[in-house]
């Protein structure tokens, strides 16, 4: 009954205090003209927006609805922060400084050494760890890559509001590339192939031979870069900055978006029922369900399959230990003062969207323990998961929410998380669903470095 | 204490489904009185405004998207325009606004905290909304003008 109730609230036009007083209105888009809905698949029925819902076998057309919200994928979003987010020139760049080991204190560390791409652009490990250079682990574990371009923000927690921004961090974290800016503007300098990839994009390198002014290391915290004169030190911001825009450009490309799942759905816009068949019937039947009973599209909503914001999924730690990690309560303000932000001296649109995404954010209680919710395209493909990869694989995810049995208390009044309470079918049903998300059908010459910085 | 406002705001937290006969219809064809310097619209491509008195009938609002829609989660602006009395007929300028909006079936809200800017006497601009899940949507409007403060409740459904 459950979903009737909630088809309801679409059709009629509803607010919620019922005894409050207070007059009630509704939006006009939720004061369609109550209609009278089949409740089997029999019929095609006309929804509120006026156009006709297609028909799908064993689907009521609320299912359907629902399943056509996440498909197909469109084009990634552009990113006016980044001018060069689209540039072939930056994309060939980023990707060869991605698989470029140079870029690290100890010549060992690339992006590729915790972004894998046979391991779906994710370590496979509960916590990033690149050994060798400070020894200890990250406390959270490495994400995938694919569809980081459809993200409102990156890391776990948000600390970063672009995927430029969020390139730039590992660089210079001490348990990662434990390089600096300046080390890295030296590489770019010292290297007359890359300088020339740099210099054709981005424009001239600063005096980097002049050792005085451009010290050999350094970031800001380092007295060698503490020591600059301001607008050399700003040159080299710059610098840094454009790698990770290089970065962001060849990331953006990792894209998945025809999955069997989007097959299904083609066939069920055109009404060609041999193209639907690319899902299994178990498939189907955990589509239904992940659309329907189970709830999960309450949060991995869209057609990448993320609602882009934050949850507290309640899941114990991998020690058992009581939580420690405060997740986005603490992301929020390192997003806020990052320099590298939306809104600092070097994003190409600072004003506007940057700026409102940022600025009414709210630390609260609420937030503390919340962590990104992930997309599930290509999910198979990148176990463990969750922030810590507490669960080994999809059966472990779906046994966690099915019971909630070891759900640890939260924070927040949100309730958004439910128990399944689902059969061991339906949970093969949706492990088969998730199964359908897969399409790692990347162009090869995306997974490796390529023989050039510069485009030939 | 953050938590104490919306339980006490919430007549229908335990009753399930809400309710489907409101208290009053939508008052759609109201006359309302726009505020002074208002920037031209294409009204055509606008929102219809959704037009809530308070519960002691102190100020009335009608806002509506700056769009002609609420998206699902992207950031939007309102306008909201603020009246005296029950009515629509005299602007009320210089009044605090502050809106919020919960998802009273999760029980959660934004994680973000709109701001509001009177742009012409009666005339509010409020930034920063952003509702990222479907379903029902609880929108509050606190409203502080003359030593005095109400809250007006308005909803929305996304789907
Ligand atoms: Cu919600």
């Amino acid at each position: 009954m459950r979903k009737w109730r909630r088809l309801g609230l679409v059709l009629l036009p509803v607010a919620s205090a019922c005894q409050g007083g207070a007059e009630v209105s509704a939006p006009a888009e939720a004061l369609a003209e109550p209609r009278t809905e089949p409740r089997t698949a029999d019929a095609a029925v006309v929804s509120a927006a006026g156009d006709a819902t297609p028909t799908v076998d064993g689907f009521t057309p609320e299912e359907v609805r629902a399943l056509l919200k996440l498909s197909p994928l469109p084009d990634p979003p552009s990113d006016p922060t980044n001018r060069f987010a689209d540039d072939p020139r930056a994309a060939r760049l980023g990707q060869f400084i991605f698989y470029d080991t140079r870029f690290s204190a100890t010549g060992t560390v690339a992006c590729a050494t915790c972004h894998k791409p046979e391991l779906g652009f994710a370590d496979g490990k509960h916590f990033g760890e690149v050994g060798g250079v400070a020894g200890t682990a990250l406390e959270r574990h490495t994400p995938s890559l694919y569809n980081v371009a459809y993200n409102r923000w990156l890391f776990w927690d948000g600390r970063s509001d672009s995927l430029w921004a969020q390139a730039l961090r590992p660089l210079e974290e001490p348990r990662e590339h434990a390089t600096s800016r300046l080390a890295i503007a030296h590489t770019l300098h010292a290297n007359p192939e890359l300088k020339q990839a740099y210099e054709a994009t981005f424009g001239a390198l600063p005096e980097l031979a002049d050792t005085q002014r451009f010290p050999p290391n350094g970031r800001p915290g380092n007295a060698a870069w503490d020591a600059m004169a301001v607008a050399d030190q700003s040159a080299v911001d710059r610098v840094f900055a454009n790698v990770g825009k290089s970065l962001a450009a060849y990331e953006r490309r990792l894209l998945t978006r025809a999955a069997p799942f989007d097959q299904f759905v083609a066939g069920v816009r055109s009404g060609r029922v041999e193209q639907q068949a690319s899902l299994s019937p178990l498939a189907r039947e955990g589509l239904r369900l992940f659309v329907g009973a189970a709830r999960c599209v309450r949060c991995h909503s869209g057609p990448n399959f993320t609602d882009r914001e934050f949850h507290d999924n309640r899941v114990p730690t991998l020690t058992g230990e009581p939580r420690r990690d405060a997740g986005r309560h603490n992301g929020i303000p390192v997003v806020q003062a990052d320099p590298f932000n939306g809104t600092g001296k070097l994003s190409d649109a600072p004003e506007g969207e940057a700026h409102d995404k940022l600025s009414f954010l709210v630390r609260s209680g609420e937030s503390w323990s919340e962590f990104k919710t992930p997309t599930l395209r290509n999910v198979e493909l990148s176990p463990p998961y969750m922030h810590q990869g507490q669960l080994a694989t999809l059966e472990d995810v779906l046994a966690y929410y099915n019971t909630l049995e070891r759900a640890v208390p939260s924070h927040s009044p949100e309730r958004t998380l439910v128990a399944l309470e689902s059969s061991p079918e339906a949970l093969a049903a949706l492990r088969e669903f998730l199964r359908a998300l897969t399409d790692a059908r990347l162009d090869p010459e995306l997974l490796k470095q390529p023989p050039t910085p510069s485009l030939p | 204490m953050r938590h104490l406002w919306f339980i006490l705001a919430l007549p229908c937290a335990g009753c399930g489904a809400p309710s489907a006969t409101p208290a009053e219809t939508p008052r759609a064809d109201i006359t309302l009185v726009e505020p002074v310097a208002a920037p031209p619209t294409d009204e055509s491509a606008s929102a219809r405004r959704e037009v809530v008195t308070s519960p002691t009938g102190a100020f009335t609002i009608a806002w509506r998207p700056v769009a002609p829609a609420v998206p699902l989660n992207e950031l939007f602006e309102l306008e909201v325009l603020l009246y005296e009395g029950g009515g629509t007929e005299k602007p009320l300028g210089g009044a605090q606004l502050r809106v919020t909006a919960w998802m009273p079936e999760h029980m959660h809200g934004m994680g973000r905290r709109p701001q509001a800017e009177e742009t012409a006497p009666g005339r509010y601009l409020v930034r920063g909304m952003l509702l990222h899940m479907e379903g029902l949507w609880q929108l509050f409007f606190d409203v502080t003008a003359a030593g005095r403060s109400e809250r007006i409740e308005s909803a929305i459904t996304l789907q």
